[in-house]
């Protein structure tokens, strides 16, 4: 076990490595001038010589990946060009309420995807199993953006029963989660549709198995056997895709938070992008992406954890 | 805390307009009181919010198009941060509140030398700057005028320091008295150095206190004061106690106990925002037009800016280097469509660089070519090309630029010229010089002009500008001397002479065809009455309740 944490804990590390290249590399990569973008109408060749100074963006392409990557171990991701605040500062009031979002959108997924995969599998084919299948594959193909829109005209301008735009504070737990409500239901819309059918495909894979049929044969109730027995082993391949699911989530965000008009690492990305503002863009792509070495790092140990085979498949090799 | 404290802490909030009606009620509620209790005591406060009635000015929430990034007013990026700082600094002279009247503002008095190079001014008196930095003093006004211009020490690299290029100092004589001086006589100081941001006054001592933080926390004169910005989520203002009346000459005490921007960048979002009542008043899309204005609850308010927005052609480009071909391309172009399917009919379309409202150099007369197909053809044929393909390049944010790439695609395509479209990011698109000018041919752009001064809007067509921001890589002696003479010149008629006189000789050179000069259009709760510069830019501090 520990021989495999350092393994994992090792891959982690190395991802994050190449990642940090890779993002160093992107200003080489990716067309644009930021220089320009951030000065637009005011820009001059003296200006834009000025703000290349400050990116770094003068020194040759090896030494700016190696300061790059040299800085970030040390927890500086440089300096916002337009702001001049630290990227690093920025990162840190936005990155909690994307955690927000991106968690309660998995917890909104969970809680309402796994009963409805469980409630499909139980009658194969029924209506009700059709009826959630088309609702699932409806769910997972409305783009979280579309659904977002919708749920702003209905609730925020119809009915008015959550705010339209916004993040709300910490500070305030119930304005926040009011302003946290519908951006989570848009982003989690499309995972409730995915686990519903991945615990369909899994429930009606465990039911078939030779330990149902003896529950079924010693006359336990439907409830205990779908829930305790079955429901058990067929979650592990939805434990499985959960870190990739956060990632996603995470990643997903973007429009969400574009939409609700949320402070995000979404949205950050979006703004900076456009003006090619390079040290945040690096800097928000590189902490999602150590958030999903370390969800899908998560995931893996929680799966060995959920499933004893796995443990004495190990023990035995 | 006890129910009755928590309760005094909230009506505490309420009316010092941080907290809004809505949330207001939440907390009074989960603070033991029962909900009409809650609903009469905010009713009785006088509460304005997002959420409740506008019966009262309490706090004013602004749609924002973007996030601020940097406030101090030498670094401003863009019309974010001029929307939030007209209500925090103040200049020695301003434009009249939905107007484009000179009118002094920090300035008791205002006096210019017959040359024109010497403008003596003397200060009101006891005027302070906000969070207790003291009295305004002319000391103050020399360091604000040239930290922008470069000529402090250390020096700041503005991007604003050619407004004030033709600053030689400020003289200093007396607390409140001093002389700004010249190099040379310079017409756009009164109607775009001085008035606009780039003329404020900013505390010399909160400078050298705040450092880096004063790009966000500025200190100015002006009726509201700073009191946090929440990146992404909110900058709020709130009424300056101690503020010195210097706009108070000229119209009646601001009325709102706080100001709020909000950042909504997506268009449609902001539609929502504004039709739920989670903000007051803000800028709309000309796509919402008609829904605002059908809606009784709302108030619609529309400016023709003095932006323009235009086709242009890099006649560097050997494609593009026979004026026959120029002309064919003016002629096939559908002007009128593309403001119909581009802008939903809702911006008025260019004849020229200089909009109706510019008070310098609009020329009236100005052509409006219409399509003709038959003099495209024969334009194209006198230039002997065949199967010419070209590009035409646009920003994928700009407001209509694609529709408009297509129809350009259809129309030249009726004349037998393949068009191929590059939408492209603002980054790649703005692109200056080198290889990026040398491949241009086609390209949409819209340029902003956010004062009445038509250099601002002529300087960047000229020789000097050729791969910088001149695209149309058009160089004409002429054009650059009669705008550097303009410059120059201080009588506005004989300005407008030679601004009309560019005008007509660009129009003869075929570089661009015009497209439109944007409308900006303004939605909000019906009973809020925006305060607009002709422009359309909005003193948000001189919004009224009718």
């Amino acid at each position: 076990m520990l021989q495999y944490l350092i393994t994992r804990i090792g891959m982690a590390f190395l991802v994050a490595v190449l990642v940090m290249v890779l993002l160093a590399l992107l200003v080489h990569v990716v067309p644009g001038d930021p220089a320009n973008a951030v000065l637009g109408q005011r820009s001059t060749p003296e200006l834009v010589r000025t703000v290349r100074e400050q990116m770094g963006l003068d020194k040759s392409v090896p030494v700016q990946v190696a300061q790059f990557v040299g800085h970030a171990f040390r927890g500086d991701l440089g300096r916002d060009v337009v702001s001049n605040q630290p990227v690093t500062r920025l990162i840190r009031n936005a990155l909690p309420h994307t955690v927000a979002l991106a968690v309660s959108s998995l917890a909104l997924a969970i809680l309402l995807g796994i009963p409805l995969g469980v409630l499909a599998a139980t009658r194969p084919n029924g209506i009700l199993d059709r009826l959630t299948g088309v609702l699932s594959i409806s769910l997972i193909t409305t783009p979280s953006y579309v659904a977002g829109l919708y749920l702003l005209l209905l609730f925020a301008l119809s009915v008015k029963l959550f705010p339209a735009v916004g993040t709300g504070t910490f500070s305030h737990p119930i304005d926040y989660l009011q302003h946290l409500a519908l951006p989570a239901v848009a982003l989690a819309l499309g995972w409730i549709g995915y686990f519903a059918r991945l615990v369909r495909t899994s429930m009606l894979e465990v039911l078939n198995a030779n330990y149902i049929r003896t529950a079924y044969a010693y006359g336990l109730r439907d409830r205990v056997i779908f829930y305790r027995h079955a429901l058990r082993n067929a979650i592990i391949p939805t434990v499985a895709v959960l870190g990739v699911g956060l990632g996603e989530l995470m990643g997903g965000a973007v429009f969400v938070e574009v939409i609700f008009s949320r402070v995000g690492l979404g949205s950050l990305i979006v703004e900076s992008i456009e003006t090619r503002n390079y040290p945040v863009v690096q800097g928000c792509v590189l902490t999602i992406a150590l958030l999903f070495v370390l969800a899908n790092l998560l995931a893996d140990l929680s799966y060995r954890f959920l499933d004893p085979r796995i443990r004495l498949e190990e023990s035995a090799a | 805390m006890s129910e009755h404290s928590q309760v005094e802490q909230l009506v505490l909030e309420l009316t010092e307009g941080r907290l809004d009606r809505r949330t207001f009620l939440q907390r009074v509620t989960a603070a033991g009181l029962s909900l009409g209790a809650a609903n009469a005591l905010a009713g009785v406060l006088g509460a304005d919010s997002a959420f409740g009635s506008a019966g009262a000015a309490g706090v004013l929430r602004v749609r924002a198009v973007g996030d601020v990034q940097n406030l101090d007013p030498a670094f401003i990026p863009g019309s974010n941060e001029g929307a939030v700082l007209t209500n925090v600094y103040e200049g020695l002279v301003g434009f009249k509140p939905g107007t484009y009247k000179l009118v002094p503002v920090l300035a008791e008095r205002w006096q210019p030398s017959k040359d024109g190079r010497r403008y003596d001014f003397t200060l009101r008196k006891g005027v302070k700057f906000h969070g207790g930095y003291g009295e305004v003093t002319a000391a103050d006004v020399k360091f604000s005028f040239e930290r922008t211009a470069g000529l402090t020490s250390p020096a700041i690299d503005s991007p604003y320091k050619g407004d004030w290029a033709a600053l030689q100092e400020v003289r200093v004589t007396g607390r409140y008295s001093g002389t700004i001086i010249l190099k040379h006589k310079f017409a756009p100081l009164l109607t775009n150095t001085l008035p606009s941001f780039i003329g404020y006054i900013v505390s010399r001592k909160a400078v050298a206190d705040l450092g880096n933080d004063f790009a966000h926390h500025p200190i100015g004169t002006g009726p509201y004061e700073f009191v946090s910005w929440t990146p992404g989520q909110r900058t709020v203002l709130k009424k300056f106690e101690g503020y010195g009346g210097s706009w108070l000459r000229h119209v009646k005490a601001p009325i709102w106990s706080g100001i709020e921007f909000l950042p909504i960048s997506v268009s449609n979002a902001a539609t929502i925002a504004i039709q739920s009542g989670a903000v007051d008043w803000g800028p709309i899309g000309p796509e919402a037009v008609d829904s605002f204005k059908s809606n009784s609850k709302f108030r619609v308010d529309a400016r023709t800016t003095l932006n323009y927005s235009w086709i242009g052609m890099n006649i560097a480009h050997p494609n593009l280097k026979d004026v026959n071909v120029r002309q064919a391309i003016r002629y096939a172009i559908d002007v009128p469509s593309i403001l119909a399917a581009a802008f939903d009919g809702k911006w008025s379309r260019a004849r020229s660089l200089l909009a109706p409202g510019m008070p310098v150099g609009y020329w009236k007369q100005a052509p409006a070519y219409k399509r003709d197909l038959n003099k495209a053809k024969s334009f194209l044929a006198k230039a002997g090309v065949s199967g010419l393909e070209l590009t035409m390049a646009a920003s994928r944010t700009a407001v209509g630029a694609s529709t408009i790439a297509q129809i350009v695609q259809a129309n030249l395509a009726d004349i037998g010229i393949k068009v191929q479209v590059l939408m492209q990011d603002r980054s790649v698109f703005n692109q200056l010089g080198g290889d990026a000018q040398k491949n241009r041919q086609l390209f949409y752009e819209l340029f902003t002009t956010p004062t009445p001064e038509p250099s601002f809007a002529t300087e960047w067509f000229t020789c000097g500008q050729v791969n910088v921001w001149n695209w149309q890589s058009w160089c004409n002696r002429q054009f650059s001397d009669w705008d550097a003479e303009a410059v120059k010149t201080l009588d506005p008629e004989l300005r407008s002479d030679l601004y009309i006189k560019m005008q007509k000789l660009w129009d003869r050179k075929v570089n661009v065809v015009w497209v439109a000069w944007p409308t900006n259009y303004f939605a909000g709760k019906k009973g809020i009455k925006p305060s607009l510069q002709p422009s359309g830019f909005y003193q948000t501090w001189d919004f009224r309740l009718t």
